[in-house]
């Protein structure tokens, strides 16, 4: 099951999905407030993960780079990642491996959850991309929820 | 627009700013300055030589008497401070003992474990056991004893400070 945001939510979380982004990035040291981060990234990922466009877009970024996206992983957090492109089981299974290690290995965990959702979030400005050309084409840009 | 102060912070600023108690701000100065002074690792020699003043007799040294040895400097450098910042089972305090384990090496899920525990795997790891019926040499069981108080009280007074410095520059911001 899946809904079609309205471009102006979809715009919104994709802009709250790059703050969080950047507060990860920036929580090196602070990693209590890095957990928030990806906690609340999370909420935004699964709001997205709904929009029938953001599954679309994350599928085929996912079919095309997987194996370069696992081993990005692999290389640096040393967890071994198998992408199935269906976003719903892929961050339902991030999310597992980040509970699994934010309490045991919270730095790794940190990095685990920015590389994550960074590709969600490309995932998610792809349909950005595809709207602008709808929308040359005169195209109805999506229903709003 | 908020403006970004980049002067360095010392660990007592840090500490007041987060609005720390002064009874965990002297707690931390106290510690600091224990595991940088020689004399602390000479006391721990000296306790392991061995002699019991109050039996007056003789003992060969092992890896409980260090435990019973460095116990108090952990509890008060390491188990209370930390105690006191990581206070319950909510996610900013376990992700403070996560990181306090991490960074001394013991792979645990704090979820499951107390900060007692992390300790006591710690010092199970970095402490010589002997083989059973031989006991660890003298002078490795000092080494061992010095290095591991020191790491352990360090890798706290770090975690403090990690925590500090979050909500130091939190507040620094206006946030």
């Amino acid at each position: 099951m899946a809904y079609e945001l309205h471009y102006s939510s979809r715009d919104a979380l994709i802009s709250e999905l790059k703050r969080v982004i950047n507060g990860l990035m920036s929580t090196t040291i602070n990693l209590q407030l890095a957990h928030d981060y990806a906690v609340l990234g999370f909420n935004t990922a699964i709001k997205l993960m709904g929009d029938i466009n953001v599954q679309k877009s994350y599928m085929n970024y996912c079919q095309i780079g997987n194996k370069l996206l696992a081993r990005n992983v692999k290389e640096n957090t040393g967890v071994d990642f198998t992408f199935t492109c269906d976003l719903k089981t892929d961050l339902d299974n991030i999310m597992q491996v980040y509970y699994s290690l934010i309490f045991r290995k919270p730095k790794t965990a940190r990095y685990f959850a920015m590389v994550m959702l960074n590709m969600i979030l490309n995932a998610a400005y792809a349909t950005q991309r595809e709207r602008r050309k709808e929308q040359e084409q005169g195209q109805n840009p999506g229903e709003e929820i | 627009m908020s403006e970004v102060i980049q002067t360095p912070i010392d660990i007592t600023e840090l500490l007041t700013l987060t609005g720390r108690s002064r009874v965990l701000t002297e707690k931390v100065k106290r510690c600091y300055a224990l595991v940088t002074n020689p004399k602390t690792f000479e006391g721990v020699a000296a306790s392991l030589r061995g002699y019991d003043a109050a039996s007056g007799g003789w003992f060969i040294p092992h890896a409980t008497h260090a435990r019973q040895v460095i116990q108090p400097i952990i509890q008060e450098c390491v188990v209370e401070p930390l105690t006191m910042v990581a206070t319950g089972n909510d996610a900013h305090s376990l992700v403070t003992l996560a990181e306090f384990a991490d960074m001394l090496g013991v792979d645990v899920d704090v979820r499951a474990v107390s900060l007692q525990d992390i300790i006591e795997l710690k010092l199970s790891s970095c402490l010589p056991q002997g083989d059973g019926k031989k006991p660890p040499a003298y002078a490795d069981l000092v080494n061992a004893t010095s290095n591991c108080l020191r790491e352990i009280v360090t890798k706290a007074l770090l975690a403090l400070e990690h925590v500090g410095a979050a909500i130091a520059f939190t507040s620094r911001r206006g946030e």
